[in-house]
């Protein structure tokens, strides 16, 4: 025992500087030879997992990557085919309007509409009696909130 | 030649000879760890889960080691933390034995008398029992590694007034066990 060890328990009175102070927790030394093995093999299989999932992470940016090239191919697609119908001829619309009318939403159509379309909307009159034979025909479908929005 | 510290780090820094490095440092510190863990956790097979836990903690740490401690209180502080957060886990209550259960454990050191130096480890093994985590730590330290005080400080990081307070604390409370068994003999 070291002395400084030694003295300090001689001052606190204590028995323990009596006893032989020996390894009181015997282990063998193949104990530790196992102890390291097991210690590389938790560490090489922790190893292996991580560079699984490392990649798993490659694949899944490849993934990634692969969509944002298609993404890019479509909106390049997308950007030469409206190019395209700026060639279109003002019957063609009109034909393709008049088939599928009822699938297009008026939202969607007013999205299209020039400042100069919508001045020409608001310029046009209507007639007094087209409005009312309307309300009449519709009276069950107007919501009374876009009624008071109107007035 | 007994290899040092540093040579140790310098192996372990260098990718091939990483295994090399990790491999001689288990060899230089598994029996004082396994003690260490040994004196706080007080079975073979949880000081083996323990060990084993705080190299693997070591080996994913030590290249962050930047050497502002020293590399055995680095291990040490690993190794009693690793034991503490177990004990805390498995937390057993460890109040003073019930009188009829120190009837059966002088029984059994009896048997053993046999040798007088055995009598005293199973002493001191069952007395550390008694005591608190920390505590176990710190008189493991100070008797069992004789550590010094500024060692011990860095391991635990508590003040060196607190430990030598706690150690004294310590060794009253493994006195009062020894005598308590004493008398039952």
């Amino acid at each position: 025992m070291k002395e400084e060890i030694y003295k300090e328990l001689e001052n606190l009175d204590s028995a323990l500087t009596k006893y032989k102070k020996d390894d009181i927790y015997n282990t063998s030394g193949k104990y530790f030879d196992e102890m390291q093995k097991s210690v590389l093999n938790k560490l090489e299989k922790e190893e292996k997992s991580s560079k699984i999932v490392s990649f798993g992470i490659n694949k899944w940016m490849m993934g990634i990557a692969a969509s944002l090239v298609i993404l890019v191919a479509a909106i390049f697609a997308i950007n030469q085919s409206s190019a395209s119908s700026d060639q279109l001829a003002n019957n063609e619309i009109i034909e393709y309007l008049s088939i599928y009318v009822d699938d297009i939403d008026e939202t969607d159509f007013a999205r299209y509409l020039t400042e100069e379309d919508f001045s020409l909307a608001e310029e046009t009159t209507i007639n007094p009696d087209d409005i009312e034979k309307y309300l009449e025909e519709n009276i069950d479908d107007i919501n009374e909130e876009d009624l008071q929005q109107l007035f | 030649m007994k290899i040092t510290d540093e040579q140790i780090i310098t192996l372990i820094k260098n990718d091939e000879t990483l295994n090399a490095g990790f491999r001689m440092l288990m060899d230089a510190y598994q029996q004082r760890l396994y003690h260490h863990i040994r004196s706080m956790v007080g079975n073979h097979d949880d000081t083996d889960d323990v060990l084993q836990n705080t190299f693997i903690k070591v080996f994913k740490n030590i290249r962050n080691f930047e050497g502002r401690s020293k590399l055995f209180t680095w291990l040490y502080r690993i190794a009693t933390n690793e034991a503490t957060t177990f004990l805390k886990k498995n937390m057993r209550k460890n109040s003073f034995m019930e009188s009829s259960e120190m009837g059966d454990y002088t029984d059994s050191i009896k048997a053993d008398e046999s040798s007088n130096g055995e009598f005293v480890k199973e002493m001191l093994k069952k007395a550390l029992e008694e005591l608190p985590p920390k505590q176990k730590a710190i008189f493991s330290l100070r008797y069992f590694e004789e550590m010094n005080y500024n060692d011990m400080s860095e391991v635990m990081g508590t003040s060196v007034g607190a430990l030598k307070a706690s150690y004294h604390h310590a060794v009253k409370k493994i006195e009062n066990y020894i005598k308590q068994v004493a008398v039952y003999q």
